[in-house]
């Protein structure tokens, strides 16, 4: 299941989803500091090993897989794309992911501005000049994908990282 | 020991005071044969300061006039940072409000303390009201239905009692005028012994068979294109050629008159209470209007009426009885027995005919 070779992404949200009974005394949470640990220290092997590029964009396929199945499995019954925007935002908060805001949206031209404030990545890092949200930045393409049925390109125009107090993100439908 | 020249200092106290004061500020220049020394670092640090501080400077003016799309750029002075946030908190509660406006009450403002309270409160208060007016629409849609079902009810009801032309004008200018119809054919009906029977009856049964009886002639009447005038006791009244089509009356309340006796005689044939009518008919002219102010009811007048019931009173059980005029106005589609002049009181003689069936070759 987990460790078989594959040509074909196989996540399914039935491998994580039985915390409750697997940690009844720990429950789900956990430190923001240990998620960070791993994050960079996936990143500092993946960059070793295949140069930042390479790293970056393994980041970004991981994390637009994840939106998409955060997408099929929270806000899927969400109808308009106003229901979606506010469910969306309770879940990212509830989960302790981010504070996440809309600046700007243009369903119709499937652009849009979206911030995330106290981001799960970033936020309190030193500053390096770098946008780092890679991660964030195909979460959101995987979510915005599916709840329109079209490709997005996601970029992190200001991270914590450049030095702003918010991760923000242009979102803009592909073609 | 760092030697600077003293000029170089006081550009740089000016450089301060101007900024201090509001006054517009260039970046502070060394030539480049200026060595590498803190000197240079240190008017590094203050060019670097003012570009920031420029960007912050314009960034606020821009904000303070209410515009929200202008982009910021990169720099780690706080004031810029916040100054940033601020920016994309607006432009974040620009976007919200504009959800709202739209209908989406769902919408609310997480983190961003007073502003969060109030705005939430707002849109609370909104969907109260709004959801109130909505409650109000609903309520009015179906008190106007009711209305709607009532005026149609009472529209029914006002068609049961006067002609349509007469019911309309009421409902439009809340009064009729009385109308002279020149040539229209009168029916009267009269039940044969009906004081003798009736005086053997319980009133409840009585009122039961006559109801029958008049709903059946009413709805003869109406399909021959007549109007029933009105009931008295068990004598029945209808017009025909009030409603402006006036060709055929006289045809179609003979026709009518035919049919009332045929019900009649069908009626009699099953039940155990057997009723026969006189019929008889005039033509002429008669006045029509509405009578009474608060029980309208809608009446016919003159000599026409009155002849036309004596030809009722001059008739035989299940016969028909018309007058000369009539009898000029039906032609020859009838099959007539002539009865000659009989006497009628207050008028002289008067030639009366049985009607006994429309001839096949007229038949309609
Ligand atoms: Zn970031």
């Amino acid at each position: 299941m987990f460790k078989e070779e594959r040509e074909e992404l196989q996540f399914d949200w039935k491998m994580i989803d039985d915390i409750g009974e697997g940690r009844p005394n720990l429950g789900p949470g956990m430190s923001v500091a240990v998620y960070r640990l791993m994050q960079f220290t996936l990143r500092d092997v993946l960059i070793r090993e295949y140069g930042v590029a390479e790293a970056d964009r393994i980041f970004f396929e991981s994390g637009k897989r994840a939106g998409e199945e955060f997408c099929r499995h929270t806000l899927e019954e969400c109808g308009d794309f106003g229901e979606m925007t506010v469910k969306l935002q309770e879940t990212l908060r509830e989960l302790r992911i981010g504070i996440l805001r809309f600046e700007r949206a243009e369903v119709e031209d499937g652009s849009f501005t979206i911030t995330v404030a106290e981001d799960l990545d970033c936020s309190g890092l030193p500053v390096t000049d770098e946008t780092i949200c890679t991660y964030d930045e195909g979460f959101l393409s995987g979510i915005l994908g599916v709840y329109f049925g079209r490709p997005f390109d996601v970029r992190e125009v200001d991270c914590w990282c450049t030095g702003d107090r918010i991760c923000r993100f242009e979102a803009k439908k592909r073609g | 020991m760092l030697e600077i020249e003293e000029s170089r200092v006081d550009k740089l106290t000016e450089l301060f005071y101007r900024l201090l004061n509001g006054r517009p500020v260039e970046p502070l220049e060394l030539p480049p044969e200026y060595p590498d020394d803190e000197f240079r670092q240190l008017v590094g640090y203050v060019n670097r300061f003012l570009r920031e501080f420029r960007e912050f400077s314009e960034g606020m003016e821009t904000l303070s006039r209410g515009e929200l799309d202008f982009a910021l750029g990169r720099g780690r002075l706080g004031i810029l940072q916040h100054l940033k946030s601020l920016q994309g908190n607006l432009r974040h509660l620009t976007w919200k409000t504009q959800q709202i406006a739209g209908g989406d009450f769902e919408q609310k403002v997480d983190f961003m303390g007073d502003f969060s309270v109030a705005f939430n409160s707002m849109t609370r208060q909104l969907r109260e009201a709004f959801e109130k007016i909505e409650k109000q629409n609903r309520a009015l849609a179906d008190a106007c239905e009711e209305i709607r079902r009532e005026k149609e009810k009472s529209d029914a009801l006002l068609l049961n009692i006067l002609p349509v032309r007469v019911a309309d004008d009421l409902k439009t200018t809340g009064r009729t005028v009385p109308e002279t119809f020149d040539d229209v054919t009168v029916l009267f009906t009269d039940i044969v012994g009906f004081t003798t029977l009736s005086s053997r009856l319980e009133p409840k049964m009585l009122i039961d068979e006559l109801n029958e009886i008049f709903t059946g002639f009413d709805l003869i009447i109406e399909r021959n294109g007549c109007e029933r005038i009105k009931t008295i006791g068990d004598a029945y009244l209808a017009v025909s050629g009030m409603n402006g089509d006036s060709g055929n009356h006289a045809e179609n309340i003979t026709d009518a008159a035919l049919e009332m006796v045929r019900f009649l005689a069908a009626r009699n044939r099953d039940s155990r209470l057997r009723w026969e009518i006189r019929a008889g008919i005039h033509s002429g002219r008669v006045v029509g209007g509405v009578v009474g102010v608060k029980k309208y009811i809608y009446d016919v007048f003159g000599d026409t009426i009155n002849t036309a019931c004596r030809m009722e009173q001059n008739s035989e059980p299940m016969k028909i009885n018309i007058s000369e005029a009539t009898r000029a106005a039906l032609g020859d589609h009838y099959e007539l027995v002539p009865r000659g002049e009989l006497e009628v009181k207050g008028k002289g003689g008067m030639r009366m005919y049985f009607v006994s069936r429309r001839r096949e070759d007229f038949s309609v």
